[in-house]
């Protein structure tokens, strides 16, 4: 038995769901346009985020939380660059129920004052903390040095970011909420043991009302050319984690985007990529190191970086191992044995994440994000195999340039 | 449209309970137990074909609680130089393990744990046998060399490290060390740093040797299934044979604990931590249904008691209660991380006034009644594609009974309001306490 992907466009909503092989139970996610970019405080739509399940105009947060938890039903929201992102598991019993409070906390929440005092203490002591994480700091380090200050990607430092919690107010929450948050942009998926019509009708019931809105997010472009090396000491780490990376100006649509992926996974894909083969296999230097990009769906100039973490005593062999990598893999390219271990590899990858009801509502909501036809599911692998080895050695070249690569260490280490 | 890559299939192979090299030994769950005739490997298999992958998992009955002093992460060392080659798959012969566990574009791991150690594979099914016969070559015939244990020794200390970076990881180690005296699960799976950098080649070939046996291993096979499975996993793991000397026993036991411990941790950092743990009976133990309600109750979640006396009041970032029961016993624990202002002590009182309330009121029905749907919801979220249950199995089998699956649900629907009362006050007693405190010293980072 064979059963189709569902798709429909309700009012300002794409909706897409799947019946896998589960029973009683589902994946679903959402997002929609009321991401970080959107506000001049940056913080505000986390906030706004953390704020929903607070409390309504009809419930309080203890009622809320009972109904979610004696229900099983599991509900995270959380904002970031572009969207607010929705993840919810569920008994598929549960549906109205769950679609029902959703509406509510979405269309009406509260923001009462107690409620945002107190999630800001916590939210305080949460960016104190992530002042001691060797892979955050170095990470939004990162992102500071490449991306200039208006830019949705530049990460506010720890202090900065403080100061901005205790400025905020009850009003800055409402005022977002009610310029960002309606249909125009909402995409849902579902998976596992759904029925795609009661669901259709559950959301065109309580949300079709809901306010149209026109926010497209705007593509942050920026250009850096920075070669730069910074350390950040932080006391008391037995481990050092490192970022080299630099901007990637990539249309997610484009066929260079393709190509730049096997290519990125023979560098830092997997276990046998080079980066893992030549300074972990054999010079035992990191327990991890990868390659990857991050921040170029929605039309941004993003990141293409390596990541790798080390004891502070090798980290000055490790960075050097892993420039030599990425250095050869920039100037030779890969080789053909190589593409074609990446495409049988990453054909079998796509297979796999759409194993459990999860990993296909993940699938379907990115799809759906970044604008394709779901027929792109079934498109990939062919894609991927399609791609000839001249593509992916020219993508390299005319994205990737070794001279401009910023690099930071956060961990025990001194300047 | 019909994306083909994702279509469904249920038709499902029929069930075997005769074969010339397997003994079928039960059915539960639709999970069918089998047993090798020559050389005792348990296989498990469970259909499902609703996607094109499967999950091979092998689970040895081996962990760090086979370990002593001078060997400790023995087990967790020794599992990754299992990725290093064997007889088959190895430089020489051109074929490595991780290249072709990766190359098909697997998920694949393995982990060690107190109890156990196991390799796992999520795959597109069409690649099985070549996996099949991977895991049984390296069953017996890895290849364990100085040269290799000398760079992946760097490795896992890298690893060890890692978890060193983290106050909570930081933490548990020590709660887990004062708890447990005797008993091996004292010390952390990973093993200690100098025993990690000096433990011989010869000692894990010994390792290897004695634990590394069919008769002590667990095959699970779960998935879109290929008819004639028992066929192919006879094929490769039929050749085999058992142990020639008995699986030793681990014969050490904890003594009873005979008053509170207690520990700080002082390191840098920002936010302090408190972890009060309680011992707790072996994970086979009937009180471990009526444990699990009762961690639910104090720590799953937003609606749960810490949360509410701990979290909503801002008093801590986050507050969780573990149920962290193993083979042969192990710890209720509950952690709590602090905003900086709040001292410790305080916030001990409050976790331990909140567990005198259970105590002596017990719970609500209303409680109850949701941690009984929360499991059965949980239950059939692990039947939601073949890693989920295969994963669960690797625990219930290293607990010491793969039907543990089965029995939860049902265990935890017959919990009842007076047995919670009772098992808190059987096992939240202040004399089987350990209570550690991660004290930050205050550092800036600095560029």
């Amino acid at each position: 038995m064979r059963e189709p992907i569902k798709q429909e466009n309700l009012r300002g909503i794409s909706l897409a769901s799947f019946r896998t092989g589960v029973r009683n139970v589902l994946n679903f996610r959402a997002s929609f346009m009321a991401g970080s970019r959107f506000s001049s405080v940056s913080l505000v739509p986390e906030v706004v985020s953390q704020m929903l399940e607070l409390g309504t105009t009809k419930h309080s947060k203890e009622e809320i939380v009972n109904i979610l938890e004696s229900n099983a039903i599991s509900l995270d929201m959380s904002a970031d660059e572009t969207r607010l992102n929705i993840k919810a598991s569920l008994p598929s019993e549960k549906a109205q129920l769950f679609v029902t409070l959703l509406s509510e906390i979405l269309r009406t929440p509260k923001f009462a004052e107690n409620e945002l005092t107190f999630l800001s203490k916590r939210l305080e002591a949460g960016l104190l903390e992530v002042k001691q994480d060797t892979r955050t700091q170095a990470w939004k380090h990162l992102l500071r040095s490449i991306y200039p200050g208006e830019h949705p990607f530049y990460q506010e430092t720890e202090e900065k970011d403080i100061m901005s919690l205790k400025s905020l107010k009850r009003e800055n929450l409402m005022e977002f909420h009610a310029k960002h948050y309606g249909l125009g942009n909402v995409n849902i998926a579902l998976a596992g043991d759904v029925d795609h019509e009661m669901w259709s009708g559950l959301i065109n019931k309580f949300f079709g009302d809901w306010q149209l809105l026109s926010n497209m997010p705007v593509s942050a472009k920026t250009k850096s050319d920075l070669k730069t090396r910074k350390n950040i000491f932080i006391s008391g780490k037995a481990s050092a984690d490192l970022f080299m990376g630099q901007i990637l100006d990539l249309d997610v649509l484009s066929r260079d985007y393709f190509a730049i992926r096997p290519a990125t996974y023979v560098l830092g894909g997997d276990f046998v990529s080079r980066l893992m083969q030549e300074v972990r296999e054999k010079r035992g230097l990191t327990y991890g190191t990868n390659a990857s990009h991050f921040g170029i769906k929605d039309g941004d100039t993003g990141l293409f970086y390596l990541w790798g973490t080390f004891a502070p005593h090798l980290l000055e062999r490790g960075i050097a191992e892993m420039r030599k990598v990425f250095e050869i893999w920039t100037k030779k390219g890969i080789t053909n044995k190589e593409l074609s271990r990446a495409k049988q590899a990453m054909s079998g990858n796509w297979k796999v994440s759409l194993a459990d009801s999860r990993g296909v509502a993940d699938v379907l909501i990115a799809v759906l994000e970044i604008g394709r036809d779901l027929s792109f599911i079934d498109e990939y692998p062919k894609i991927i195999e399609s791609l000839t080895l001249k593509e992916v050695n020219q993508a390299i070249k005319k994205y990737i340039d070794p001279k401009k690569f910023v690099t930071v260490a956060a961990g025990s280490i001194e300047k | 449209m019909i994306p083909l890559c994702i279509a469904r299939n249920m038709a499902k192979t029929k069930k075997i309970t005769k074969h010339k090299a397997f003994t079928f030994i039960q059915e539960l769950g639709g999970i069918s137990e089998y047993l090798h005739k020559k050389n005792g490997l348990r296989v498990l298999l469970w259909e499902d074909h609703s996607a094109p992958v499967v999950a091979l998992n092998v689970t040895y009955l081996v962990g760090s609680r086979n370990e002593a002093v001078g060997h400790t992460g023995a087990t967790h060392l020794l599992e990754h130089l299992m990725f290093k080659g064997s007889k088959k798959f190895n430089k020489k012969t051109g074929k490595l393990i991780d290249q072709i566990v990766f190359g098909m574009g697997a998920k694949a791991n393995a982990t060690t744990w107190f109890d156990r150690t196991n390799y796992w594979e999520l795959l597109p099914s069409e690649r099985l046998p070549e996996l099949i016969e991977l895991e049984a070559d390296r069953m017996r015939g890895a290849i364990l060399d100085e040269k290799d244990r000398a760079s992946e020794m760097t490795v896992v200390r890298n690893e060890f490290e890692r978890g060193e970076n983290e106050p909570m990881e930081a933490l548990d180690k020590e709660i887990w060390a004062t708890a447990f005296r005797e008993h091996p699960y004292h010390h952390p799976t990973i093993g200690w740093r100098s025993d990690i950098e000096n433990m011989s080649i010869e000692r894990l070939r010994q390792f290897y040797n004695t634990f590394y046996w069919p008769n002590n291993a667990y095959l699970v096979l779960t998935g879109d299934l290929p008819s004639g499975c028992l066929n192919l996993v006879e094929k490769y793991f039929g050749r085999i044979k058992p142990s020639s000397e008995r699986i030793p026993k681990m014969y050490t036991t904890e003594p009873a604990q005979e008053g509170p411990r207690r520990i700080t941790l002082r390191r840098a950092g920002q936010m302090p931590i408190v972890g009060i743990a309680h011992k707790i009976p072996k994970v086979l133990h009937q009180d471990q249904y009526v444990l699990d309600v009762l961690a639910g109750v104090l720590g799953k979640g937003r609606s749960s008691r810490l949360y509410r006396a701990l979290v909503d009041p801002a008093l801590a970032i986050d507050v969780s209660v573990n149920n962290s029961s193993f083979r042969d016993g192990g710890l209720l624990i509950t952690y709590a991380r602090l905003v900086s202002s709040e001292s410790p002590e305080k916030i001990e009182k409050i976790v331990l006034r909140e567990y005198h309330k259970i105590i002596k009121e017990g719970i609500t029905e209303e409680e109850l009644a949701r941690e009984k749907y929360n499991a059965r919801i949980q239950r059939a979220f692990t039947l939601d594609g073949p890693l989920g249950l295969s994963s669960v199995l690797n625990e219930t089998i290293a607990g010491g009974d793969w039907r543990l699956i089965e029995r939860f649900v049902r265990g935890i629907n017959k919990v009842t309001l007076s047995q919670v009362r009772k098992v808190a006050e059987k096992y939240l007693s202040s004399e089987t306490s350990t209570t550690g405190f991660f004290i930050p010293y205050k550092s800036e980072p600095r560029i």
